[in-house]
């Protein structure tokens, strides 16, 4: 049976900023992230939101890791914010080093969708789209692992 | 050959690139090796490493190698070891310095951790000895597009940071969203050659807090907008004149915040470096700037932009030419963003 995904629009980044710091106000620090959305949908804006849940002080420090695959910030707990980005090939992919990161902390990943493997852990899914107005609709479902 | 041992041997890792150069204390660059994927050839069997530090661990050990035999010496002729700490990818970095540590412990040489930022400022250096300060240094490439001052010599101050995405990261992703091709800046120089760059507008971001930080993610996204608005594709009549336009709207918002910088410093000269200092729309219009302002513009030879371990083995030994304290060689580690205060 699967749940209809919850759905959020914002029409500003602010907005998406405060929607995505909800949400993740009450993580306890393994919590798993993936955003998915098109170039420019704000994935990256998402993942300023949820920092500023975590307590990372300084929202401005998170900024995009496409060039550097993942940067670390430290809130209540560290998180990973990863970037599939420019990665193409599975082995690169698994290569990131995800055996250290998943149970030490929050792991944010945007360009999800080139992950065809199980994490193991439930994740959080996030599909930002752009609307006609340039609002964005932001749908939010969780995935059990296919390992539980 | 000298066998007095004045010779340093550096090693970055940071991002894609493996490197090593052999650099003697007088800043005489005796080799410099750098491992990208264009350069790839026979010995590697043509196989083109992905940023994934496994790779770097794979090539490290032949372009070490190669660094030493292009400087006929050995590495007993080595009176000490660089390696870039950060800020990059952190198990890159972690690759280059193990290596390095290994080195300097099997040597007993001293090994100095270089920061990747100062390290691309230190390219200017390489080719103008007489920079005055103080200056103002904007280091623009893939991953970073940040704004330091620099009081004196060896002194750093960051002044500005992009807050979303880097200048040459936005201009990947429009590169590749139209199916340009990899690494974009390049690329849309190229294809901006002769395009009108008023063609289309472009708001030139502004921080409301009045702070030198950069942001080109709002770039990016109009860029986006435009080309589904415009229906622009790789073969769209406009295409020149649209890329001309993005490309200089970078350049302009890039620009800005050194201008910004200039009215509220006191500097004497501006600095430009990293990857994107080969574009030649960047690079004209900076040394514009620096005329219109009467202060001296410099930049690093095209071949220094990108990374290599020259400018990190020029750094170590200013370093060691000044008496800077070398810390702790062995506690070495590695930092993914800015250097530790």
């Amino acid at each position: 049976m699967k749940k209809k995904p919850l759905l959020f629009i914002s029409n500003s980044e602010e907005e998406t900023i405060a929607i995505a710091r909800n949400l993740a106000e009450s993580w306890e620090g393994k919590e798993i992230a993936f955003l998915y959305g098109e170039l420019g949908a704000g994935k990256t804006v998402f993942a300023r939101g949820l920092a500023a849940g975590l307590g990372v002080r300084d929202i401005y420090e998170v900024c995009s890791p496409s060039f550097a695959l993942v940067n670390i910030y430290y809130g209540r707990f560290p998180i990973y914010h990863v970037d599939l980005f420019r990665l193409d090939r599975r082995e690169d992919i698994i290569d990131l080093g995800w055996e250290d990161w998943i149970g030490q902390g929050v792991i944010i990943v945007e360009w999800a969708e080139k992950i065809d493997f199980d994490l193991g852990m439930p994740i959080f899914k996030i599909e930002i789209k752009v609307g006609q107005k340039g609002e964005r609709e932001i749908y939010f479902s969780l995935k059990e692992s296919d390992n539980l | 050959m000298e066998i007095s041992a004045n010779y340093i041997l550096a090693i970055e890792t940071s991002c894609d690139e493996t490197s090593a150069a052999v650099v003697s204390f007088d800043r005489q660059i005796r080799s410099n090796v750098v491992l990208s994927q264009d350069l790839i050839h026979a010995p590697f069997g043509g196989v083109v490493p992905e940023l994934a530090s496994r790779q770097h661990l794979k090539t490290i050990l032949p372009v070490v190698e190669e660094a030493l035999r292009r400087s006929e010496l050995k590495l007993q002729d080595i009176a000490a070891f660089a390696v870039t700490q950060g800020p990059g990818l952190i198990g890159s970095l972690l690759v280059g310095v193990c290596f390095a540590k290994a080195l300097a412990y099997y040597y007993h040489r001293p090994l100095i951790g270089i920061d990747h930022l100062q390290a691309h400022i230190e390219s200017v250096f390489l080719s103008h000895r007489d920079i005055p300060f103080p200056s103002l240094a904007l280091i623009v490439s893939g991953g970073h597009t940040s704004l330091f001052y620099l009081p004196e010599r060896l002194k750093y101050r960051l002044l500005g940071r992009t807050r979303d995405d880097a200048a040459g990261e936005a201009l990947d992703k429009v590169a590749k969203f139209l199916g340009l091709g990899y690494p974009g800046g390049p690329i849309i120089e190229r294809l901006a050659e002769g395009g009108f760059a008023r063609a289309f507008a472009f708001a030139i971001p502004r921080m409301k807090d009045n702070s030198l930080d950069f942001s080109f993610s709002g770039l990016k996204t109009a860029a986006l907008k435009l080309i589904k608005d415009e229906e622009i594709t790789a073969s769209h009549a406009q295409l020149k004149d649209f890329l001309a336009s993005f490309e200089s709207a970078i350049v302009e918002s890039l620009l800005f915040n050194l201008s910004q910088a200039l009215s509220i410093y006191k500097a004497e000269a501006i600095l430009l470096c990293g990857g994107v200092a080969r574009n030649r729309r960047l690079r004209s219009c900076f040394l514009e700037l620096g005329k219109e302002k009467g202060v001296k513009a410099y930049l690093p030879l095209p071949e220094y932009c990108t990374d290599n371990a020259a400018m990190v083995g020029a750094l170590a030994a200013e370093i060691i030419r000044l008496n800077k304290p070398i810390a702790s060689p062995l506690d070495l580690d590695a930092y993914a963003r800015f250097k530790p205060d």
